[in-house]
This record gives C-alpha cells, structure tokens and sequence, in this order.
C-alpha cells in the first residue's frame, strides 16, 4: 500500500485505483452505515475518493491512508448527511436478497428499532457508533481519526448508546401494549 | 427490560451486518477513475493551504499546525502584494477578456496591446462534472410505513388497519425507476420479500401511489415532493376544486410515465394513468414543469406512432416489424374483465423472461427509450409477475402485461408521441421467436377476449 501511495502520489492513476479497490468495500461500508442509504452512500465515497486523489498529497505518512481515507469518508457522509436533510423526507431503503430464514424475521423487530432510533441520531453521534462499532475503533482512535477529543467521543457514544438502548426497550415492550388493546 | 450488554450486542450485530452497498464495486470505481482521469493530485502547498485538517500523520498538534499554515498563507499573500507593487502597481482596467472586443481598450494609449491578441484563456482545472454513479442496480426496496392520520407516528400495529406497505423497486439508473409491490397484512411478512412471503394483491400502480400518498401523510404542506430516485410524488391543490391531489410520475430521462392517485390515500384510490385521466390536464402540466425542469426535450421520432385515445385505453398502430396486427392496450372499461380466470403461477417453476435484446425491436426508434430503459421495464414486468401469484394482469402505467397460461404478453407503450412496444414470450417454453409472437398476437387479439 506504501508503494501505492507514493505512485499515487507522482500522479500514477494505476497505483490510485490499486488503493481505490482495496479501499471501496470498507469505506462504502462505513458511510452505508452512517447514511443508511446506499446511493447517498454511494455518492459519499465518490467525493471521498475524488478528494482523496486530489489531496493525495497532503498525506504525508502513507501507513496513515487508511486512517486519512475513514475520516474523508466521513466527511462525505456528514456532508451527504446535511445535504439530504433538505430533502422532504427520508426513506428506508433496504436490500431486498435478505436471506429467508427465521433469524431474519426474529431480528426485523431489532433492525427496526435500531433504524429509527439511529435516524434521529446526529450525523456526530453516527459517525462514532459507525466507527466504533464497524470498524472496532477504541475511543482515542476514533478521537484522531476525527480530530476531535477523546472525551468528545466518549460522550458521543455513550449518549448515542443510550439513544439505541432506549429504542429497543419501547420495542419490546410493544408486545405488551398489543396484549393490552386486545 | 434490555440488558445493556445485550443491547450492545444487538446494536453491534445491526450496525455490522448486511452488506456493504448495492452498488457493484466495479461500478463505482468505474465512475471514479473516470473522474480523476486526466488529472494529478494537487500540488501540496496549494492544499495544505486550503485543506489543513486533512493532513495526517504529522508530529504537529492540530493547533500549531494550523497556525503555521496561517502564518505560511499570510506571508505568501504578503510576498504576493510586494510582487505587484514592484511589477508595476495594480491594474484597474478590466481585464481584456471583459472587454468587448470592437472597443479600444481604455488603456490603449497607454500600452499597445492589440485585443487580437488577448492572452490565452486560462485553463481551467480539469475536474470533471458530477455524474449519476448508479450503473445498474440489483433490486433494492423501499419500505413505507403509512402513517395514522392526524399524527407524525407510525402505526404501531396495535392500529388498524394493518399497512405496512412493502415496495420493492427496481432500479436501474439514477432516474429510472421500476417497481412492483405489496401490500402486506402483517408486519412479519413484509420481510424478506421473496416468492414464500410475499403476495402482490393490488396492482403495481396502485401499491406506488399509496406509497408515495403514505409519504405524503407525513407533510404538512399542501404542496410537496417526495422523491425515491425515479419516483416523484407531488401533493398539489387543485385549484379548481380545492381538492388535494396526490401525482404519481415515473420519471425516465426525457420523459415520464404517469400514474396519479387522487382523494383520500387511505381509500385506495386511483384515479387512472395518464391516458385516462380526465381533468387533469392542468396538474399534469404542472407536473410536467415541475419535474422536467432541466431535463432535455424528448426527440421526436422519427416515425412517430399514432396514439389514439379510446374508451378501452389507447389504441397504438404503426409501421409493423416482424408480426401483424394491431396493439391493444389501456385502461379499464365498464364490465371489461379477462378471459383467462384464475391463472395460477407455479412459483417453481416460474420462468418469465423477456429478451429485450433479442426480441424487443422497437417498432419505432426511441432514443430516449434505450436498451437500458427497455431492460428496467422488463424487469418490472418481471418481478410483478413473478411475485403475483395470480397476476393475469399487471400493470404499471404504460406497462402492460398479460401472463396466460405460462404466455407473457407484454405491450410497452409510452404516451409522449412516442411507442415503443416488447413482445410476449413462452415463458415456460425457454426460447421463442418472432413466429412464437405471432401467435401469441395473431392467435390472442382483443376481440377474442
């Protein structure tokens, strides 16, 4: 990857997309994640990896590019994310080659919870859950990959936590109110 | 109550499953090499300068490394000013190209610069222009949930009716759009989507309009938007008679396929496609305006059909390739049912398939009608009767498609002076040609039904 960066760098488009292929799963990943739309998502690694290559050359440690690319793409993302807030409303798009098996039905309860709950997070407090939980970034990494405090990030996840908690608390109690109205 | 440890499981498993994105990484990485062809990465100090908190790796903390570059900027901008002054000063006059070229310059008895011989324009930065990414897309859905009047709060089931509505789409590019969808009574069914769970038990048009109206239930304006990629939904008052009017368009590149809905969305109403949509004329416009603002004029074709108007729907005759007779397609008449009674699809052995490429010659030139878009439509025919259990009929706008009997029959027809129409086929048969379509045609007209 080294040896990428540093062709990349001199303008070596082959070298370039050599580092676009072995980045564009996680970073469609990661924004997927955070956007929880795949074209928004989409489009958000598309600006990631364009500014990448331009800004190539602001990065001067080429062992960081990992690191520099998950911050660019969450960026886009958070730009993606204010972009699409001007829109009307948002709507879920999911996958539709869901495996047919019982654990998915079981667990539809829990996924969507969790998408509503997450959908009324901030773009920051996604950006940590995404990072920390997909990527399994601990607090100070998190903090340097976003330029932020480590105790920023804490605060964040652990009020975004308690965000997707709570939602999946009202959800299971949904059952009872069922009973209830019956 | 949730235990926090299983909660952050939960949590852990929703964010870390499923896959990373519809979208083949080929494709995208297709768009972006694209984009940076033909350009280099910045030079560093031009993006330092303007960038300084996408340097990484460095042993400066943030803050001294951005007052550096202040520091750097103001001494570069101080140098730059000194520059000038000892060029000559600062020039006042426009610069020549703001200068119409039949006029002397206003500093032409000062310097002889003829306008002839104006500086070349500078080059601009080859960036290139931002491009819809979507290639072809596998299916995605959209998944709505109808919201109880009079509140902001999805229905939680507790409610009646039950409305979850499920509508998956097919996308195949940015602005095209085809769906099929469901409705589905129970919560539990509405995922996954597959040929064990899910039943289509309305048609293609009305599932859409009652989805984009459910989204509309969540607006308060009394004229909005919502858009899913190629579908446009509008909330427009009428004017006339102070109804609101929820509109339903198919956007394709140069033109639209409309469907509307109209009156209350909970009731399920719908008031026909475009080619039978009385009084509506105005909306439409205005639709029209609305959507295609922007977009390019649809090119005449070059043999152009003629579309005719008739209590049954519209009526399309042409030059003919490859079979006679004549198309039939449209609306709904008064008493008007088909012929063909329960028509029940063998989920196993289901094989519909329309070879667009093969057979879809269009009886005349579409050029906005493309491959591409011919192959969206197939698909939405597609998985509408593949999902349908006893279909007989599915229609999507212009989209009709008849299934009898392991028979696809298939009619496309586009409503903007235009036609453009795709052939039945033997499903169950495997192959067909254009003799299997003239039987299909020639042995199973109108009148017959």
């Amino acid at each position: 990857v080294r040896d990428l960066v540093l062709r990349a760098r001199d303008g070596d488009g082959a070298a370039f997309e050599g580092i676009v292929r072995d980045a564009v799963g996680r970073l469609q990943g990661i924004a997927l994640r955070i956007l929880r739309d795949p074209a928004a998502a989409d489009d958000a690694v598309q600006e990631a990896l364009v500014r990448a290559w331009r800004d190539l050359r602001a990065l001067r440690d080429p062992d960081r590019l990992d690191a520099w690319l998950h911050r660019l793409v969450v960026h886009a993302a958070l730009d993606e994310l204010r972009r699409r807030r001007r829109r009307p409303m948002e709507i879920a798009i999911v996958p539709l080659d869901l495996p047919a098996d019982a654990a998915v039905d079981r667990s539809f309860d829990d996924r969507d919870a969790l998408e509503r709950a997450f959908r009324h997070l901030s773009g920051d407090h996604r950006v940590v859950l995404v990072l920390h939980h997909y990527l399994g970034l601990r607090s100070a990494e998190i903090a340097e990959t976003l330029g932020v405090a480590t105790g920023t990030v804490e605060s964040r996840l652990h009020y975004a936590t308690r965000a997707l908690r709570a939602a999946l608390d009202a959800d299971s109690r949904l059952p009872l109110v069922q009973e209830v109205a019956r | 109550m949730t235990t926090v440890t299983d909660a952050d499981r939960r949590i852990r498993s929703w964010l870390t499953d499923g896959p990373n994105s519809a979208t083949p990484a080929d494709a995208l990485i297709a768009v972006i090499m694209e984009r940076v062809h033909g350009t280099s990465p910045r030079p560093l100090m031009y993006v330092v300068a303007t960038r300084p908190s996408s340097v990484m790796g460095t042993r400066h903390p943030p803050r001294q490394r951005r007052l550096t570059w202040v520091v750097a900027a103001a001494i570069a901008s101080l140098l730059a000013v000194i520059g000038t002054l000892a060029a000559g000063g600062i020039r006042s006059d426009p610069l020549p190209t703001e200068r119409p070229l039949d006029r002397p310059s206003p500093t032409s008895g000062l310097e002889s610069r003829p306008p002839a011989t104006s500086p070349p324009p500078t080059p601009q930065p080859a960036v290139a222009p931002f491009k819809p990414h979507l290639v072809s897309l596998p299916l995605l859905g959209v998944r709505l949930w109808i919201h109880d009047e009079g509140t902001r709060d999805p229905i939680t089931f507790t409610d009646k009716p039950t409305a979850d509505l499920y509508v998956p789409m097919a996308f195949f590019g940015a602005q095209r759009v085809s769906l099929v969808a469901g409705h589905a009574a129970e919560r539990k069914a509405t995922i996954p989507l597959g040929p064990d769970s899910a039943r289509i038990d309305c048609g293609t048009l009305d599932a859409m309009a009652d989805a984009i109206a459910a989204a509309f239930l969540m607006q308060d304006a009394t004229r909005s938007f919502v858009q899913v990629d190629g579908i446009t939904g509008i909330r427009l008052r009428d004017a006339v008679d102070d109804r609101v009017r929820n509109v339903v368009a198919l956007v394709t590149p140069t033109g639209c396929l409309f469907v509307s809905s109209d009156g209350i969305p909970s009731q399920n109403q719908i008031a026909g496609e475009v080619f039978a949509y009385d009084g509506g004329d105005a909306i439409m416009t205005q639709v029209l305006e609305d959507i295609l603002i922007d977009r390019p004029a649809p090119t005449p074709a070059a043999t152009p059909p003629a579309v005719t108007r008739t209590d049954l729907g519209f009526t399309v005759t042409g030059p003919r390739i490859g079979w006679s007779g004549t198309m039939y397609g449209g609306g709904t008449g008064p008493g008007w049912t088909f012929g063909f009674g329960q028509c029940t699809v063998d989920l196993c052995s289901r094989i519909v398939v329309i070879h667009a490429a093969r057979l879809g010659e269009p009886l005349w030139k579409l050029d906005p009608l493309d491959e591409l878009s011919l192959d969206l439509l197939r698909r939405s025919v597609e998985s509408a009767i593949e999902y349908a259990p006893a279909p007989t009929r599915i229609r999507l706008d212009g989209v009709q498609a008849w299934r009898w009997d392991g028979w696809v029959m298939t009619v496309i027809a586009v409503h903007d002076g235009r036609a453009y129409v795709i052939q039945a086929l033997p499903g169950f048969m495997g192959d067909a040609s254009l003799s299997d379509l003239d039987f299909v045609l020639d042995g199973w007209s109108w009148d017959d039904r």
